[in-house]
């Protein structure tokens, strides 16, 4: 109450701003159309959700399971993305090979992938053969079977996917190296392909238990996107999904928790790439938290674009980078904002480190102004209305509100938040996180 | 015990809950639906007071248009000693235009939202504008400046320089690249097509800015372009917007002469090549020669035999490789069809210890191609590429990407709306016939980048033809 009189005070510049606001909301950035999705939960847990969209015969269906490599335990990094190749290889009544073929033949595409927070199953197919794939869904999720030859031999595939992704190609252990540094205990210190030793170690009494454990209803969210009628596509998912049986002890959840880095980390590794490269990472907070959404922005400003503040600086004016990027990687619990410099030959290490570093703390400094702002905004409703333009992705940003905000109308009030993030935010949050002692520098350098 | 009943009971009633519910029968794969009809979006051709075509497909499912100009000369018409000018014409081209420099062009359309792209291939080249509906009349006099009066600044010229020139040299630590690079030089020769797209450090080293404005005159003509309209607009009033914007383009100069490429000799025997690089852990397979235009009168029974060798999932090539041994996180096959007959290759990464073994499943695949193909396998391909058609059409994107290869290679309008009924039509016949044609394993030039102290002596074994030994420089040389 008796900060009344000040607020008075402060009246005008706000009546100002407001007029400021107004000029730029006449121009304010394209509202992407809204995902008008419906939701229900079957008997057994399973979320159900499904979005209408008549413009093309297909159909896009997305199986999410609530579990990643975070979910691992230690001495099994690597196992949830290893299981998620074990899915293709037969239940009850689908043989190894059938069911890709099943799939092909009737036109379709399926695949999987596997994040630190959840592993995905996906199909596009021709919307009249959406039985099929709750079918193919049902089965494996009810009874998968696993043999110890399938299993070795899909381990070998896994294996080779980690040499092709990470080892046998230039900067490919950035983030395992990144991470490593960054996290003490939280799980989110390896990535998802985990090591060779801990893939050799894994056993086919694993597989039969993280299935027990995460692949049940009560662990899962269909999504169906594509030509048919909501009614309809429900009933389907009811009648193949619905009988598949709850598991009768609750999925598990906890995990270790990252404590407050206390003071600046510095790490220097060798490894045999063609040019040196500089991190700064800082903690940030977990996804849907407030402060995630001005950190978006703040990556936005510093990152898309040619006119993005690291680009113009370390690639465009100063010539030191030969690419340079930031970014907020907003996940399930509280991962990492971080910015990279792949460094010219012949430009030295401790001036892109200030470079980079200077952008940063400039963001902490200085409010941005009104045109990175609006840039920025209509960044962001390009990347929303860009990022939904298929079935595939509308699928993605509904199984994400789904399963990480518990609600899928966050895939469209999260546009708002970030619209509504002002320069004050974006300044607080580089404020509160760019700091030193929130700070991990990172160099690798050729091998001495 | 009391734990033991506490967890048993809810089992309990789990199963009494399963077998009261219509009991789950999945011994059957379910009927599919009624058949859909894939409504095929059409073409509206107009023209600027210029001459300059426009192609307009309507699709209002979201607010936002897509506006490409298509320019039909790419890589094909770099003159022989400047390979990678018609690459680096494209990329220069929004780097400074009228009397905007690069980052007011770029500034301009971050602001608006939009996106703004170049590209140049070797049959095309194309500047592309995505923007919401409500800033296209915005962003249209930055794309316009872009597309007729691009300035080249020297300045800007030397930064992209720099950044070709090195990636170019962190390519040679990349062994997948190195396979890329290596395979179409050892196939192609001095055909334009065994250097690559972008052009060599040599190449890039020299242009000027002349170089990239005489390619730009010579071949980014009204009369050799289109543009083309994809999204929520009425034909009617986005003429009225690109009117101004292009209508007033005029080439300047004299037309440079666009011959045809010839076609690349085939090889007469096969050839091995190993490209060292010492300690890696995977072994980088290409195997294949020169394949066919995108004219080829085969193209429908071509799409269905590579869907059933290496295009899809469940080909011969990755389930063998993949699937039943292990060997490799995937491998496929391709036919790059281009205005000139582009590469055939099959490849996969594969573990180091394996390669060997890997190579001889290749050719025990390719080999068996060549057999008679069992009916269900091909229907399997068929309706895998005929039902799959419609998602080709999806997005904005999808649909001006299949306009551009309308025009780009001179396909009748009409192209797409027969494709499905042609690709069913496609007979074993047909496959065996196009197989024996152009799968050639006994002709086939093999590039292995791997650990040669690791894989040389195991290669040797199999005697697949002479064996010559390279280091990655030498391979990109």
């Amino acid at each position: 109450m008796r900060l009344r009189p000040t607020e008075a005070t402060s009246r005008l510049p706000a009546v100002l701003a407001l007029a400021a606001l107004a000029v730029v909301a006449a121009d304010a950035a394209p509202r992407p159309p809204r995902l008008d999705a419906r939701q229900v939960t079957l008997e057994n847990g399973l979320r159900v959700v499904v979005l209408e969209d008549h413009s093309t015969p297909i159909v896009h269906s997305q199986l999410w399971y609530h579990v990643g490599s975070k979910d691992e335990r230690p001495g099994r990094t690597g196992f949830a993305h290893l299981f998620e190749h074990m899915m293709f290889k037969g239940s009850k009544n689908v043989r190894p090979d059938m069911h890709a073929s099943l799939l092909a033949s009737v036109g379709g595409e399926s695949n999987a992938y596997t994040t630190e927070d959840v592993t995905v199953f996906w199909s596009t197919l021709p919307a009249r053969y959406l039985p099929l794939v709750l079918w193919l869904e049902a089965d494996r999720m009810a009874s998968l079977k696993v043999d110890e030859e399938t299993f070795r031999r899909e381990r070998e595939v896994v294996k080779e996917e980690r040499r092709m992704r990470v080892e046998n190609q230039p900067y490919g252990r950035l983030s395992e190296l990144i991470y490593e540094h960054a996290f003490a205990v939280h799980p989110y210190r390896h990535t998802t392909v985990g090591s060779m030793k801990d893939l050799e170690a894994a056993s086919i009494e694993d597989v039969r238990e993280f299935y027990r454990t995460y692949y049940v209803p009560n662990n899962a969210t269909l999504v169906l996107v594509g030509d048919f009628e909501a009614d309809e596509a429900i009933a389907l998912a009811r009648r193949h999904l619905g009988p598949v049986p709850r598991s009768p002890r609750p999925v598990p959840r906890e995990r270790p928790v990252e404590p407050p880095q206390a003071r600046l980390r510095r790490v220097t590794l060798h490894e045999n790439w063609p040019l040196p490269v500089i991190v700064v990472a800082h903690h940030i907070p977990a996804d849907g938290q407030a402060d995630s959404y001005p950190l978006v922005v703040a990556a936005k400003i510093l990152s898309d674009g040619q006119s993005s503040r690291i680009f113009r600086s370390l690639v465009y004016e100063k010539q030191l980078a030969l690419s340079a990027f930031g970014t907020a990687n907003i996940a399930e619990d509280p991962n990492l904002f971080f910015a990279v410099a792949v460094v010219q030959p012949g430009h030295d290490l401790d001036e892109a480190e200030r470079a980079l570093v200077a952008e940063l703390d400039r963001l902490a400094a200085e409010a941005v102004s009104d045109g990175e702002l609006a840039r920025a905004r209509n960044q962001l409703a390009r990347d929303y209305i860009v990022g939904r333009a298929s079935n595939q992705q509308k699928a993605t940003h509904l199984a994400h509100a789904a399963v990480i905000h518990g609600d899928i109308a966050s895939a469209d009030r999260e546009f708002d938040l970030l619209m509504e993030a002002t320069a004050a935010d974006v300044q607080r949050v580089a404020r509160t996180y760019f700091t030193p002692a929130n700070r991990l520098i990172l160099r690798v350098l050729p091998p001495s | 015990m009391r734990f033991e009943r506490l967890l048993f009971a809810p089992l309990l009633f789990l199963a009494a809950g399963a077998s009261l519910a219509q009991a789950p029968d999945r011994t059957r794969v379910p009927a599919p639906g009624p058949a859909p009809e894939l409504r095929l979006p059409e073409i509206q051709k107009r023209a600027l007071s210029n001459g300059l075509q426009v192609w307009i497909v309507e699709q209002h499912e979201v607010p936002v248009v897509q506006v490409s100009l298509v320019v039909r000369a790419g890589g094909n018409a770099d003159p022989a000693s400047k390979p990678g000018l018609a690459s680096m014409t494209a990329a220069m081209l929004d780097e400074g235009a009228g009397q905007r420099s690069a980052l007011e062009i770029a500034d301009a359309i971050d602001f608006l939202g939009a996106s703004l792209s170049t590209s140049g291939g070797f049959d095309a080249s194309a500047v592309r504008l995505w923007v919401p509906v409500s800033r296209l009349a915005d962003a249209l006099p930055v794309m316009s400046d872009v597309v007729i009066q691009p300035t080249f600044p020297p300045d800007e010229l030397e930064r992209l320089r720099k950044e070709r020139l090195t990636a170019m040299l962190q390519a040679r630590d990349d062994p997948a690249q190195v396979a890329s690079l290596s395979f179409p030089k050892l196939v192609f020769g001095p055909h334009r097509y065994g250097t690559p797209l972008q052009g060599t450090p040599a190449s890039v080293g020299a242009f000027t800015p002349d170089d990239l404005r005489g390619f730009y005159e010579g071949h980014y003509r009204p009369e050799r372009s289109t543009l083309v309209v994809v999204g929520a607009v009425k034909p009617d009033e986005v003429l009225r917007l690109l009117e101004p914007a292009f209508g007033r383009w005029t080439a300047k100069g004299p037309p440079a002469a666009s011959p045809a490429l010839p076609e690349a000799p085939r090889a007469k025997a096969r050839q091995v090549f190993i490209v060292d690089k010492p300690g890696a852990p995977q072994s980088q397979i290409v195997i294949g020669g020169v394949g066919v235009p995108r004219s080829t009168p085969d193209y429908f029974p071509l799409q269905v035999l590579n869907t059933l060798l290496g295009g899809s999932f469940t080909s011969r090539l990755n389930q063998n490789l993949r699937e039943e041994h292990g060997y490799t996180y995937g491998a496929r096959s391709a036919f790059d069809m281009r205005l000139a007959a582009g590469p055939f290759l099959a490849r996969a990464g594969v573990q180091t210890e394996v390669t060997a073994a890997a190579l001889t499943e290749f050719f025990k695949e390719l080999n068996g191609v060549l057999e008679p193909i069992p009916p269900d396998e091909l229907s399997r391909a068929t309706n895998y590429v005929a039902l799959g058609f419609p998602s080709e059409f999806e997005t904005t994107g999808d649909i001006a990407a299949r306009l551009e290869e309308l025009i780009v290679y001179g396909l009748p309008e009409e192209y797409y709306s027969s494709y499905v009924e042609r690709i069913q039509a496609v007979t074993a016949e047909d496959v065996r016939r196009v197989a024996q044609r152009y799968i050639t394993p006994n002709r086939f030039t093999v590039v292995v980048v791997g650990d040669r102290k690791a894989i040389e002596a195991p290669v040797r074994a199999l005697k697949l033809g002479p064996v010559t030994v390279m280091s990655a420089e030498e391979a990109l040389k």
